[in-house]
């Protein structure tokens, strides 16, 4: 059996907004194991943010609310915990890299202040040391002159600079889980190639498993084991990452697929998924992907499938499988 | 590449110097070099793709095609006529004829007019004499939008629709050139395809050039016949589409096309090839401006800038190893 230490089971994460009920994340279970790097793709309003955020419980309630399911780490169910508890698992077990390098930085303090609190915090050293350990880890991070970076202030750096200064941040108490929001997203093409050759380089140092969000299906094929797809709150897809890109079993996976424009490939038009993602105040009753999928059947319109298990651990949820799951069991 | 294409825009020594204030009182002027002299011809039918990394001018070239900006220096020909040195009046006419998407679908349309005022506003401003609400009626449904979201607001809209109001609005004057200015980029991956495709059929349809303006090299390939690659305000490659990916001549172009990640598990790629960051525009030193992240940096590239020159027919190299 795999060593799971992260173990996320029914989660749903509801926001109350003035339109109604927002579901969020509607049901997602999904496990990591120790040191694997899982992706979750999705396209935007997929809830695959949420989720990561969830993971953590920095939902602000309200208008969010984590509404049921377990999130088992190590055992210990995070959704459970007090406050002052969960505090303790944030930033030092489970850390976080977000999007925006420009605005989750403090733009009044040095770089280094912010290395070194995390591991004040957590570890309790003194300033001394924790300012040695910044050090350390800036230059781990491949950033040149660590002695004179962590001087300075965010405005000063570069955006590739900003998301190492993250990284070294997340990373600062070697957490055993490492969730990375679109890490690069933000960055131009040869500072994203290096941002994803630092992490997994990293990776193979420090044996963090990585739970890395985006919807650059690029970047997931470099990067990713495993690849759970959503759409619209639902996790539809789960599997290695060679078996999905070769053959992905669900109509929206396939989808996605196949709307990239291929670098290493001449196609004179793209495939296109039709239509667009449901609001999310008037999902279809059915499967979420029956507006849009191009194999839809009589029963698609009248109930929602479920998240079947297929053999390779392989996971879908789509009507299409319904019969070769009984077969597979 | 026929020889026979008619040039439709020749742009010839381009330069856009912005002033940035030193610091003091008598501090002296520093200039932002954001496009520092080009040279190049968009021909009658083509898609010309303008890549590179934010910063490199790509945007600002676009901005000034359309006369959004007023360059420092050089000239822009329009089907032969030096539309830089028209008045605003006498250029109206070229005007109809050059239109733009922009990138961000959320700020590029007013919030407080209906998407068929939106659409129309091009025909008033021009006094065209149509009907226009027929004819905003037949943009809509060009561009796949119903004919009942006439009278709805920008925010009813999701980002992929106010895309295709943008691009209704750039067609509404019956235009030649399109400059288009990372049209998809801010787009999800399913409806990105949409938008290209809607694109590509338009342009089969009016005949239309496009000058594609991204930062995706994946999408430019598949969109464009030949491309040139910015770096730092300069065209540093300019070849066509096979050429450029078969056959990349400038380390830049090279590493730029290392760095693109596979969708394909199979071809994992090493990461991380290129060295450094963009330097800042602002008071270059002199020679190759790549120099500081070139593994390829001889002497002569730290003194003297390499001219754009042609080493093959059609393909334009400005490094100083050919």
């Amino acid at each position: 059996m795999k060593d799971t230490i992260l173990s996320v089971k029914n989660l749903k994460t509801y926001f109350q907004v003035e339109e109604g009920l927002v579901t969020a994340v509607d049901g997602v279970d999904f496990d990591l194991s120790a040191k694997e790097t899982l992706a979750i793709v999705g396209e935007s309003g997929s809830g695959k943010s949420v989720t990561a955020l969830s993971i953590l419980r920095l939902i602000q309630e309200p208008p969010g609310k984590i509404a049921a399911g377990e999130i088992l780490y190590q055992g210990k169910d995070l959704l459970k915990l007090t406050d002052r508890e969960i505090r303790k698992i944030r930033g030092n077990e489970i850390s976080m890299i977000f999007q925006e390098p420009m605005s989750s930085l403090n733009p009044v303090f040095t770089v280094g202040k912010q290395i070194s609190e995390v591991m004040m915090v957590h570890e309790k050293i003194s300033k001394k040391e924790a300012e040695k350990r910044a050090i350390e880890l800036i230059k781990l991070v491949g950033i040149p002159n660590p002695e004179k970076c962590i001087k300075n202030y965010p405005h000063q750096l570069s955006g590739g600079m900003r998301q190492r200064i993250m990284i070294a941040i997340a990373l600062a108490c070697k957490p055993k889980i490492l969730i990375a929001d679109e890490p690069t997203t933000a960055l131009d093409v040869t500072i994203q190639s290096q941002i994803l050759k630092l992490m997994q380089d990293l990776k193979d140092k420090i044996d963090t498993a990585i739970i890395i969000i985006t919807h650059d299906l690029g970047v997931v094929a470099q990067l990713a084991e495993n690849i759970m797809i959503m759409y619209a709150g639902k996790a539809v897809e789960y599997g290695d990452t060679e078996s999905i890109y070769k053959k992905p079993l669900h109509p929206y996976t396939e989808g996605l697929l196949n709307s990239i424009p291929k670098i290493d490939e001449n196609l004179k038009r793209l495939k296109i998924i039709k239509g667009t993602v449901p609001s999310p105040f008037n999902l279809p009753t059915g499967c979420k992907f029956s507006t849009r999928c191009e194999y839809v059947m009589d029963i698609c319109w009248e109930k929602e499938p479920d998240y079947l298990a297929l053999k390779d651990s392989r996971k879908v949820r789509c009507w299409k499988y319904a019969e070769v799951e009984e077969n597979v069991k | 590449m026929s020889s026979k294409k008619k040039e439709l825009l020749v742009v010839d020594n381009l330069k856009m110097h912005f002033v940035i204030k030193g610091e003091g009182f008598l501090a002296e002027k520093k200039y932002l070099k954001a496009v520092d002299g080009i040279s190049f011809t968009v021909y009658e039918g083509e898609v010309l793709g303008l890549v590179g990394e934010s910063g490199c001018g790509k945007s600002t070239t676009g901005k000034l095609i359309v006369r959004l900006l007023e360059p420092t220096e050089g000239k822009i020909f329009y089907k032969g006529a030096d539309i830089l040195s028209l008045t605003k009046h006498q250029f109206r006419k070229y005007r109809k004829e050059i239109q733009m998407i922009f990138q961000d679908p959320y700020s590029s349309l007013d919030p407080r007019q209906s998407i068929g005022r939106t659409i129309g506003e091009p025909l008033r401003v021009n006094k065209i004499k149509v009907d226009i609400n027929k004819k905003v009626k037949s943009l809509m449904d060009e561009v796949g939008l119903r004919e009942e979201f006439f009278s709805r607001y920008p925010h009813e809209f999701s980002g992929g629709q106010r895309q295709r109001i943008g691009v209704a609005r750039a067609l509404a004057l019956d235009p030649t050139l399109i400059v288009c200015d990372e049209p998809v980029s801010a787009l999800d991956v399913s409806i990105q395809a949409q938008i290209i495709n809607l694109m590509q059929d338009l342009q089969d349809k009016f005949q239309l050039t496009y000058l594609f303006i991204s930062h995706d090299m994946s999408v430019v390939k598949h969109m464009c016949d030949r491309i040139a690659v910015m770096y730092l305000g300069k065209f540093v490659e300019l070849a066509d589409k096979k050429n450029l990916f078969k056959n990349p001549k400038h380390p830049y172009t090279k590493i730029l096309l290392e760095a693109i990640p596979i969708p394909n598990p199979e071809k994992k790629k090493e990461q991380g090839a290129v060295k450094g960051d963009v330097p800042s525009p602002i008071d270059l030193p002199p020679g190759c401006r790549f120099q500081s992240r070139c593994d390829k940096c001889k002497d002569i590239c730290k003194t003297t800038e390499p001219e754009l020159i042609e080493v093959e027919p059609g393909h334009f190299v400005g490094c100083h190893l050919y």
